[in-house]
């Protein structure tokens, strides 16, 4: 599958600024240059390729021109361009994992640019052939070394204890390890959660949990793919040190009004979707939370949660581009009806435009606006030791980029994003002082980059320029940020792979540095006398396809920190920086061995890494920071309609503070009048290194089995999921204060039945 | 490899299971008690206290304020200044009113100390059990204040305000000015001497209640609050307020009743180790700190707790004892 960034907008400028009209302008002409066809007795031959049942534009289709070495690949909305094609007869040949060969018959005459469309036909495979054939597809196709793409099928693999969850599938992945049963929240190599950039069809997400981040919000029935870059992203992502998560939904069915719904003891899901007319389509997903129907007569004290998501796409279909229109809301309520427990409330929306066509003979456009929301309220009701708070931050952004098609298999693609992140952060000090930090920071970037094949040797060349670092603050190695990747291919079955690149951030999230696990997460702009957080990223790889069955990763990682910001070890007075400037870094060995045969699947990821961070000569392991990380994986298909699956995590302890010991610490409320001596003093903890101990090895085993049925024109699958099969008592976190360990989610059982019409 | 691939499946799970997963939390490191050591030299008089106790294990229950008033009774404490060396005595003292119910603390004392400017104080806390723990520090030069326009204390209504520049001492680290009037009012047949502070600000009054007065806080070095002091710390006593100080005693006492005696500029220094610690343990103060955390500062060498120094320097002024305004 070739990954392409995100389709994004056509810019819409609001005003015609001196800077911006140049840059606009030269990007213009750049693109222009780029796009200008080659007038021989040679045509394009172009188009896309759809699903004969609903349409759906098919990603990383191969169309090839029989007989020569001409072909392309279909990008993220079926597109496909095979330039510079000699007059004569032709079979044009379009396949996809998962369909049926369609082959058309064209002469070209003239230099008129050919269009031809294919609708291939789904056929029955085997899932091992769309596990090991799809993945290798990926892999040959991406010139890029950390990347996984990821099928809905897949997502819906991976046992959870709802309706299947994006942030949850994704952490069997090799370098992705989570911290916690009950938070999505995930760690790629050995970077903090802040630095993961998620990408929901091109708005940026900043929150995307439910119920403490248990659940993602997104409806994985709705999702077309994830491609997962775990490191050395090309130019195109940017704003984030460690990983980018780029999550694309599908469209709804072009050909007919279809549905379905998810039952299951957590929540329950409906979708709709259908035609608007000749080739448009809609698609509308809801998931309500039934924690308090389904658990309520079973649990004494059932959840106090309560959630809600919402999805709606149209899509307006050309022969050779799309237009859309998208939104989601999502909103969590965590209210306990005991005073002493603090309430929390979470709101997360996103609306965006897409516009994607061909705009020139061989420059494809892929235009994006969009907005976005996150905030989070705490309200600490009547607790002691709870303070009241509030964050948000809101993205406006403007994204475009350009395909140019020159040449049958180097292609150049460019494009600039502008965004204008802004955010909100209220709280109150231990003082019971309100305080506000607030920003708005536009941030606006270029790249480009070339997609380049030389024999056996493939690269992509990239850079990214920051230009509002460039303008601000930010030496030149910061603003231009190189990207860097080659692929050799060592035999036919045998990939060597190398990636560099630098990469920024300048919003940061603010948790407690000395919690296991922080409820409460604020963005905010970092402060003026910091640095832009840095980082550099390389990464060594070897791939093979050692058989028709199996295929196996190496991956070596380095990721040097030059700037990040960190807790401030040396403050003791209120003008002093609550943050400083630190450096650290992170290095590792990845391993991923997959094997496919009809009736069974495997998987094995191990991760070996290690992470440090350092501030002024104190060096110490962050608290996501986990030594060995091994997650296998089966599938077992006993029966046609029958599947079984197992899911192993194990990961060694995670970092923690100890408790060295508590004292009676006199707070000298009345200072001046120097009566320390009548003062009982309040009880503190005094902890022993930053993150000198481990928390236990943690390892689960979760189960599902699920079984497939038809019902006339209704489609069903009933489901059983086990979570903590042997009920594992893994260490969630302990209280300081009264020393209770809390454990994290027990054995669960769940049932979930979805059908489908 | 492909004969039976779900045997290597269990036995993979089985193996690492077996590898050894049995650990344990450990929520607390290995425990070592510790002094806890509080001593703030003053020049207030020659007494000073201190306070020494232990810290005490996290696990099990907390046992909360009370373990205060357990004194470490084996510590012997003592400060030397050169060949001096001051012997402090265990003694009890009856809890503030702010921590709550009143209990006896076992507290320490000591006569006859009376620190001096610049001279090095070295505090040492030694116990059979728990070893020694140390400190020192040098003790504050004495600051000085200017009223930059003192003759108005005697015309109240003439002036709109009273800015008070300082200059600290080099080791001091923050500071406070106080304004004070002192008087003598009649009661009960006899002149009883009272003192009353001048407020800086008042706060927005809600509705028909009146707003709180705002009366100096500590302020660290080089923190201004008015742009009339030239760059120099210090504060600045609005001319309303002091009449209000004068006002609300003449209509407490009535005229004949109320003799006026002196007013008061008072700067009291801090020293670095004693701000750091003060303002660590209340949370940097209230300011706008984005920390999340509950650090902690201590100065005492194998210890917790601080060794401080504060110092008073005062301005007085004698005012007619029938002051008109």
């Amino acid at each position: 599958m070739r990954v392409f960034p995100p389709c994004h907008p056509f810019p819409r400028r609001k005003r015609s600024g001196c800077r911006w009209s140049r840059t606009f302008a030269l990007v213009s002409a750049l693109c222009f240059a780029l796009a200008l066809p080659v007038r021989s007795q040679e045509t394009d031959i172009r188009g896309v390729v759809g699903d004969s049942t609903n349409g759906q534009r098919l990603v990383a289709a191969t169309v090839s021109v029989h007989g020569t070495s001409k072909g392309g690949v279909t990008n993220a909305n079926g597109f496909y361009v095979i330039p510079k094609v000699p007059a004569g007869s032709y079979d044009i040949v379009a396949s996809c994992v998962g369909y049926e060969r369609q082959q058309i018959h064209v002469i070209i005459k003239g230099d008129a640019a050919l269009t031809v469309n294919f609708r291939l036909a789904p056929r029955d495979v085997e899932v091992s052939e769309v596990v090991i054939q799809g993945n290798r597809s990926s892999d040959t196709s991406h010139i890029a070394t950390s990347v996984y793409s990821i099928l809905p099928r897949e997502l819906q693999r991976v046992p959870t204890p709802g309706s299947g969850d994006v942030f949850r599938s994704v952490t069997i992945l090799p370098g992705i390890v989570s911290t916690a049963d009950v938070s999505s929240k995930f760690y790629v190599r050995g970077g903090a959660s802040d630095q993961n950039l998620i990408l929901f069809d091109g708005m940026r997400i900043y929150n995307p949990y439910h119920a403490f981040g248990i659940f993602s919000v997104f409806d994985n029935e709705i999702i077309r793919g994830v491609d997962m870059y775990t490191g050395a992203f090309p130019a195109g992502y940017w704003g984030r040190l460690s990983s980018v998560m780029s999550i694309s939904t599908r469209n709804g069915n072009a050909s007919r009004l279809s549905g379905g719904a998810n039952l299951n003891f957590i929540s329950s899901r409906v979708r709709l979707e259908g035609p608007m007319g000749q080739d448009n389509s809609f698609i509308v997903s809801g998931q309500k939370s039934i924690f308090g129907q389904s658990l309520g007569p079973f649990l004494k004290d059932p959840p106090p949660v309560s959630f809600y998501d919402i999805y709606a796409k149209g899509t307006i279909s050309s022969p050779t581009g799309l237009l859309s229109l998208r939104g989601f809301l999502s909103g969590d309520d965590v209210r306990s009806n005991n005073l002493q427990e603090a309430d929390h409330v979470w709101r997360n929306q996103g609306f965006a435009a897409s516009f994607s066509n061909l705009i020139a003979d061989r420059l494809y456009l892929d235009a994006t606006a969009s907005f976005s929301r996150s905030e989070i309220r705490r309200d600490p009701k009547l607790s002691n030791t709870v303070l009241p708070a509030s964050s948000s931050i809101s993205e406006f952004g403007v994204r475009s980029e350009f395909t140019s098609y020159t040449e049958s298999q180097n292609l150049w693609y460019g494009g600039f994003e502008v965004t204008f992140p802004q955010t909100e952060y209220d709280f109150s000090t231990r003082g019971a002082v309100e305080q506000n930090v607030s920003s708005i920071h536009p941030e606006f970037c270029l790249w480009i980059r070339r997609e380049q094949r030389l024999g056996r040797l493939r690269a992509d060349l990239g850079v990214q320029a920051d230009l509002a670092l460039m303008f601000e603050k930010a030496p030149t190695f910061q603003s231009l940020q190189p990207r860097i990747t080659a692929v050799f291919d060592i035999a036919d079955h045998w990939r060597a792979k190398a990636s560099f690149g630098i990469y920024t951030q300048n919003n940061i999230g603010i948790t407690n540095e000395d919690d296991v696990i922080s409820l409460f997460e604020a963005w905010i702009y970092l402060p003026d006398r910091l640095r832009p957080e840095e980082a550099h990223h390389s990464v060594f790889g070897l791939e093979a396809d050692i058989s028709s069955v199996v295929a196996a990763k190496l991956q070596s990682y380095y990721k040097s920190y030059r700037s990040i910001a960190l807790y401030n070890r040396e403050k003791v007075f209120a003008s002093d920086p609550d943050y400083v400037t630190g450096t650290g870094e992170s290095y590792g060995i990845e391993s991923l061995v997959r094997f496919a045969s009809p009736t069974v699947d495997l998987y094995l990821a191990y991760t070996l890494g290690w992470a440090t961070l350092t501030t002024g000569a104190f060096t110490y392991p962050p608290r996501y920071d986990r030594r060995h990380s091994l997650n296998l994986m089966g599938v077992f298909r006993p029966l046609g309609n029958v599947d079984l699956t197992l899911r192993w995590e194990f990961g060694s302890g995670y970092p923690f503070s100890q408790n060295a010991g508590r004292y009676d610490r006199l707070t000298f409320p009345m200072i001046v009048q120097n009566n320390f001596y009548q003062q009982t003093g309040e009880p503190y903890s005094t902890l022993g290194p930053k993150n000198g101990a481990r928390l236990p090895a943690y390892h689960r085993l979760d189960a599902s089995l699920t079984y497939r049925f038809s019902l006339e024109s209704v489609r069903g699958t009933a489901g059983i999921y086990i979570i903590n099969v042997y009920n594992r008592k893994n260490v969630f976190y302990f209280d300081r204060k009264t020393g209770q360990i809390i454990d994290m989610l027990s054995f669960f059982p769940s049932a979930t039945i979805s059908l489908e019409f | 490899m492909t004969k039976d691939p779900s045997l290597w499946f269990a036995i993979a799970i089985l193996s690492v299971h077996l590898i050894g997963c049995d650990q344990t939390l450990q929520p607390d490191a290995p425990f070592e008690k510790r002094l806890v050591v509080y001593a703030i030299l003053t020049n207030r008089g020659d007494t000073q206290f201190a306070r020494v106790y232990t810290s005490y294990p996290s696990e099990g229950d907390t046992p909360g304020a009370d373990s205060a008033r357990y004194g470490m009774l084996d510590a012997n404490l003592t400060i030397r200044q050169g060949s001096n060396v001051y012997q402090f005595r265990d003694t009890l003292v009856l809890s503030d009113s702010i921590s709550g119910r009143a209990v006896w603390i076992r507290s320490r004392v000591v006569h006859g100390l009376t620190p001096s400017e610049r001279l090095p104080y070295d505090l040492v806390v030694s116990s059979p059990s728990l070893g020694t723990a140390r400190s020192s520090l040098v003790y504050l030069a004495p600051g000085r204040l200017t009223v930059a326009n003192a003759e108005s204390l005697f015309l109240p209504s003439a002036v709109d305000r009273f800015p008070v520049a300082v200059n600290l001492s080099a080791d001091a680290a923050a500071y406070i000015v106080r304004f004070t009037v002192e008087y003598e009012a009649l009661t009960g047949g006899l002149w009883q001497p009272g003192r009353l502070e001048v407020p800086l600000d008042r706060e927005t009054s809600v509705g028909t209640a009146p707003g709180n007065y705002i009366y100096p806080s500590l302020m660290a070095r080089g923190q201004l609050s008015d742009v009339a002091l030239e760059g120099r710390g210090g504060v600045v006593f609005p001319g309303w307020a002091y009449r209000g100080v004068l006002s609300q005693l003449r209509n407490t006492y009535g005229g004949t009743n109320l003799r006026f005696r002196n007013a008061v500029f008072t700067l009291t220094q801090v020293n670095f180790p004693l701000y750091a610690y003060y303002s660590t343990a209340n949370a940097f103060f209230g300011a706008a700190t984005l920390r999340l955390d509950e650090p902690d500062y201590s100065n005492i060498q194998w210890g917790l707790g601080v060794f401080g120094a504060m110092r008073d320097d005062a301005d007085t002024l004698r005012l007619p004892e029938n002051l008109s305004f």
